[in-house]
């Protein structure tokens, strides 16, 4: 009898010090990766996953061949007040260069990346450790059916047999209840979490569950109006076609807020990042050596889901001379009709490309080209994937240089034509480009 | 007899009292945002924010933390989800840094962006903050 009460007694202080393990968060904090066409720079931003708050915050910034040296001011803020300050000293070799920032708790937060010329502004979410309620029902429950335990122990013990039924009743109901919310908290979805799907605030990242579900499941928004002038830069003005309202919700996708493709008059490419500079605002560093029609191709993608492509032309003077640098690497062709997959293939020849945005290569493809390039009906923007690491959900970043040699695209031209083609990737720390004209056949006969 | 009634009121009180603390209704607090531009700080508070026509209550200061007086403030809602863009209204004076915009419709439940524009002689300074409706 006593060996069995000693067993119980240890069974209840087993579950009566049950622990919360840490949560598992709505959110789960993974880098953030912004590239960024800073004036003359093209950065690699990378916030590192930020937990637990209030905590450090280290940024990195990679520079890339021909980033100037220099010193960047780093701040974040939270409502327009900033929090934490630094300083990130560029060096003349590409690379990572890092720093350390502060956030004071969970909510949306802007990181300014100031060259002392323009100030590039990135909104993150830094999430919270969240406990869902039936995790807390669960926890909740094993407690407190360790505790009665211990109760009817102390009561029985005491000679009150009866009354210790009061307290084992109490064992029995918060077991149901623990067990309950421990089955069922697997298959109840989690709630739509800010910054993707919804306008993050401090209180909904900071309790999801609190904030009332929205009326609609579908969290889509409606598409975006570009306009591009210059103003020294190349301005970007994003506005909601619904509201027409700024755009100021765009996501980090492909690691990006704007993944931006200019093509001249003659067939030269430019791939920017244009840096956000205020609501609905980006802006992008552009010298031009034509005058003529240029084609914009901004790929952007909103909060609530969906990517969109927006398109728009802009007449340019020439302003310097400068052309982005090309290069010739052996392109292998299977260029089938069109309507049907074709295969291009890049030779870089060793296996030590670095990811660029996230892929080991780029293809952006414009035409068919018959009159100005800027008229040409289609654009395409192809990835080659890096292949997944097991176990690892992030990306690897550029420090990584082990991609290629082979670099291969598969992509169905819709229509018959003269493309022109370029394949990116990089190497180096630096974003080599590979241009290239593609004829496509017609279809022979009606595709059915 | 009498000791085991006695312990079962005591457990009972017990349980009343934990279920109380659990499910006791919170106290209605207003929902509040602030948001800082270069030249001011709104901090906007909505009492109970519902479905319908809602008193959008601004406390709008200077950088040193003193009362600011913009002059003119207009309360611009739109349900970003939604694509809905609903009409500006223009928020009385109510005190030093105080306005009020009384009845901004807000006909829907769910996450509003409230933007709060603020014009004086330099110009005009814009704030977004977010609202949600029940």
């Amino acid at each position: 009898m006593r060996t069995l009460l000693v067993v119980l007694c240890a069974i209840g202080l087993a579950w009566g010090t049950t622990l919360p393990a840490s949560a598992d968060g709505a959110q789960d904090g993974a880098d953030v990766q912004v590239a960024q066409t800073l004036g003359a720079r093209e950065l690699t931003v990378v916030i590192r996953r930020v937990e637990p708050v209030p905590g450090p915050v280290h940024v990195e910034v990679v520079t890339h061949a021909g980033t100037p040296a220099g010193e960047l001011a780093l701040r974040l803020s939270q409502d327009g007040a900033v929090v934490s300050e630094a300083k990130v000293v560029l060096g003349a070799t590409p690379g990572f260069h890092g720093a350390t920032l502060r956030v004071s708790g969970p909510g949306p937060w802007e990181l300014a990346v100031d060259d002392g010329v323009r100030v590039a502004t990135i909104p993150f979410v830094v999430p919270a450790r969240v406990m869902s309620p039936w995790q807390n029902a669960a926890y909740g429950g094993f407690v407190a059916a360790g505790v009665l335990l211990l109760v009817s122990l102390l009561v029985a013990v005491r000679g009150h047999g009866r009354a210790a039924l009061v307290p084992a009743g109490g064992v029995v109901a918060a077991l149901a209840v623990a067990v309950t919310a421990a089955l069922l908290s697997a298959s109840i979805p989690p709630p739509a979490p800010p910054g993707r799907d919804l306008d993050p605030t401090v209180d909904n990242v900071t309790d999801p569950y609190a904030a009332t579900p929205p009326s609609t499941t579908d969290y889509s928004r409606p598409p975006v109006n570009l306009v591009a002038t210059r103003d020294g830069d190349l301005r970007l003005t994003m506005t909601d076609g619904s509201t027409g309202r700024p755009v100021d919700d765009l996501l980090v996708h492909d690691n990006a807020l704007v993944h931006l493709g200019v093509v001249s008059p003659s067939g030269r490419l430019w791939h920017l990042h244009p840096v956000r500079v205020g609501p609905g605002d980006y802006r992008v560093a552009l010298d031009t050596p034509e005058t003529g029609r240029y084609a914009v191709a901004a790929e952007i993608a909103r909060r609530g889901g969906g990517r969109q492509l927006l398109r728009t032309t802009i007449a340019l003077d020439a302003t310097g001379t400068s052309a982005p640098a090309t290069e010739s690497v052996e392109l292998v062709r299977k260029i089938a009709e069109a309507g049907s997959p074709s295969t291009i293939t890049a030779r870089f020849g060793t296996p030590d490309l670095q990811p660029w945005l996230g892929m080991v290569g780029h293809m952006i493809v414009t035409g068919p080209v018959t009159g100005e390039v800027a008229d040409a009906p289609v654009w395409g923007h192809v990835h080659s994937m890096a292949p997944p690491t097991p176990g690892r959900p992030d990306r690897p970043d550029e420090s990584v240089a082990a991609f290629g040699p082979d670099v291969p695209f598969t992509y169905t031209f819709p229509l018959p034509g003269r493309y022109l083609v370029w394949v990116q990737a990089e190497r180096g720390y630096s974003v080599r480009t590979v241009p290239a004209v593609v004829d496509v056949p017609a279809a022979e006969g009606a595709t059915r | 007899m009498n000791r085991n009634a006695i312990f079962g009121a005591a457990a009972l009180v017990a349980l009343a009292a934990v279920l109380a603390v659990a499910f006791w209704p919170a106290a209605d607090v207003p929902a509040t945002a602030k948001a800082s531009t270069a030249r001011y700080t709104v901090r906007l508070s909505v009492d109970d924010p519902r479905s319908g026509p809602n008193s959008i209550g601004l406390e709008v200061t200077d950088p040193d933390g003193g009362p600011a007086a913009p002059q003119e403030v207009t309360v611009e809602p739109v349900m970003p989800q939604m694509g809905h863009a609903y009409p500006p209204v223009t928020a009385t004076a109510e005190g030093p840094g105080r306005f009020r915009a009384a009845a901004t419709d807000l006909p829907m439940a769910g996450a509003w962006q409230i933007t709060v524009s603020l014009r004086d002689a330099g110009g005009v300074d814009q704030v977004v903050l977010p609202l949600l409706v029940k």
